[in-house]
């Protein structure tokens, strides 16, 4: 698996560390348990500050996704992933809002933008 | 014979140089990021060849002053002074191609529309990047062996200790036995199985730098690439500890001086033969090591041209890492920008700088 990092994208370097990760424990190739890179060594291969894996670390921590051990360092949660619960719910809707806005503008029906999240949640998942 | 010598190490390091912008990664050229399907164009072609030539051009008069100043009588200082034109020719026939290189990057506009990607592997360090360092235990071994024969043959070791020989095998210089002169050797031998688990240990922490088009296989070139190099710091410093091992032992059993001396200088040109020929079979970072394309990501690239200050030196306070692939050459180069850096290059002037004053003393 591979997490790519865009230097020029307005998404900033943090988020988009984040994401990869994420997307790596939801298509399998990061397994419950498996450890990630210390925030030096990823933030040493990357060429970025340490603080931004820092904080990708943080957020994947307080969200669950992560466990930082004084020991056996950074691995990914083994036990529970963090369930879909109301919070979430209410903050994907809150994300979700405006692309099905723009959606909207740009005349992309109901249908396609559902098969496009259908063929994202194939393909991640496969 | 000596000339022989000299000019093999001409030759080498000739050689080294010549090829340099054949060896490294196709993303780079005299140290200035390019687009990997640019690699092969005609012009940046000329470029490698010209530049080639140069160098070979340039080594042989070097050696030919050399020779005719050697004739001349001038003798030791002479090859230090050809060594350090050596090194400051050939950087700056370098400096020229790189700003040449640079002026025709911006008139071809390259990577303008590409995207900046970094590509890494979150498990790339759970691999077998290097031979373990258990393996220096054989050349603890025998460094331990080195001091514990210095010490209960203390006896048996001559009043006068032989510590230069020419090329002829003729001792040039001696020096009074005394506890001090007697464990130089070994002490120098110490420091360098320390200076070679330290480079192993280097070998595996460098930096992961993936090429962003074919992250793949450019993955399996690394981590080839780095342990063939921890290989051959294992092979060859190995021989280098063995070497000192049998000149210690020779100040307390006869071994004839021819030996010694042939030994050394096998030694050297084989660890020299060694590395240029590893150097050039594998390529920085592995580039040149043969293997099946992975999936090919699109047109992407990582372009830091900005911190590479005259396309060798790395400086980026950004970066936490300390060494980092060289680019014009083979081998790492430390991030100018981190104070461990300069606490690794103090360390290696200071300590032979103190081992020197301690013996001499």
């Amino acid at each position: 698996m591979f997490i790519k990092i865009d230097l020029e994208l307005d998404v900033p370097i943090y988020q988009q560390l984040r994401n990869s990760i994420i997307e790596g424990i939801a298509s399998k190739e990061l397994a419950p348990g498996d450890p990630l890179p210390s925030v030096r060594a990823m933030a040493a291969d990357l060429g970025v500050n340490m603080h931004t894996v820092n904080k990708a670390y943080q957020m994947l921590k307080q969200e669950g996704f992560i466990l930082i051990h004084r020991q056996k360092g950074v691995v990914i949660q083994p036990d529970q992933m963090p369930p879909a619960d109301e919070t979430y719910l209410e903050g994907l809707a809150g994300q979700l809002r405006p692309l099905v806005s723009e959606a909207i503008c740009r005349g992309l029906g109901q249908k396609q933008f559902l098969q496009m999240c259908e063929k994202l949640y194939n393909d991640i998942q496969k | 014979m000596e000339t022989v010598i000299h000019l093999i190490f001409f030759g080498l390091v000739g050689i080294v140089m010549a090829v340099t912008p054949y060896i490294t990664r196709k993303t780079e050229s005299f140290g200035v990021t390019i687009p990997e399907e640019a690699y092969p164009d005609p012009e940046l072609k000329k470029l490698r060849k010209q530049y080639a030539a140069s160098i070979v051009v340039f080594s042989i008069i070097v050696a030919a002053v050399f020779i005719t100043a050697q004739t001349g009588g001038f003798l030791e200082a002479g090859f230090g002074l050809a060594v350090i034109g050596c090194i400051i020719g050939d950087f700056l026939i370098y400096l020229f191609f790189h700003q040449k290189m640079k002026k025709m990057k911006a008139a071809y506009n390259w990577l303008h529309e590409k995207k900046q990607t970094v590509m890494v592997d979150p498990k790339f360090r759970q691999q077998k990047l290097i031979f373990s360092n258990a393996w220096f235990l054989i050349h603890a071994a025998i460094t331990a062996a080195t001091f514990l024969i210095t010490y209960l043959f203390y006896d048996r070791i001559p009043d006068r200790i032989v510590i230069h020989y020419d090329f002829n095998g003729t001792p040039t210089d001696w020096a009074e036995k005394s506890y001090r002169t007697v464990f130089e050797l070994p002490t120098v031998q110490l420091f360098m199985l320390v200076l070679f688990i330290w480079m192993n240990t280097v070998i595996a922490k460098s930096k992961q730098q993936l090429n962003a088009n074919d992250p793949e296989k450019s993955l399996r070139q690394n981590v080839r690439f780095r342990r063939r190099w921890s290989a051959f710091t294992m092979v060859s410093s190995f021989i280098l500890i063995l070497m000192f091992f049998m000149i210690q032992l020779s100040f307390i059993v006869p071994i004839p001086v021819g030996w010694l001396s042939y030994g050394g200088m096998g030694a050297a040109l084989l660890i020299l033969f060694g590395a240029v020929i590893l150097s050039i079979t594998t390529g920085q970072g592995g580039s040149r090591i043969r293997m099946g394309n992975g999936a090919v990501q699109g047109s992407s690239h990582y372009d830091d041209d900005q911190y590479w200050k005259l396309g060798v030196f790395y400086f980026n306070r950004n970066d936490p890492s300390v060494w980092v692939e060289k680019r014009f050459g083979s081998g790492w180069t430390i991030n100018f920008a981190h104070p461990l850096g300069w606490i690794v290059i103090g360390l290696m002037i200071l300590v032979p700088l103190l081992l020197a004053i301690f013996f001499s003393s």
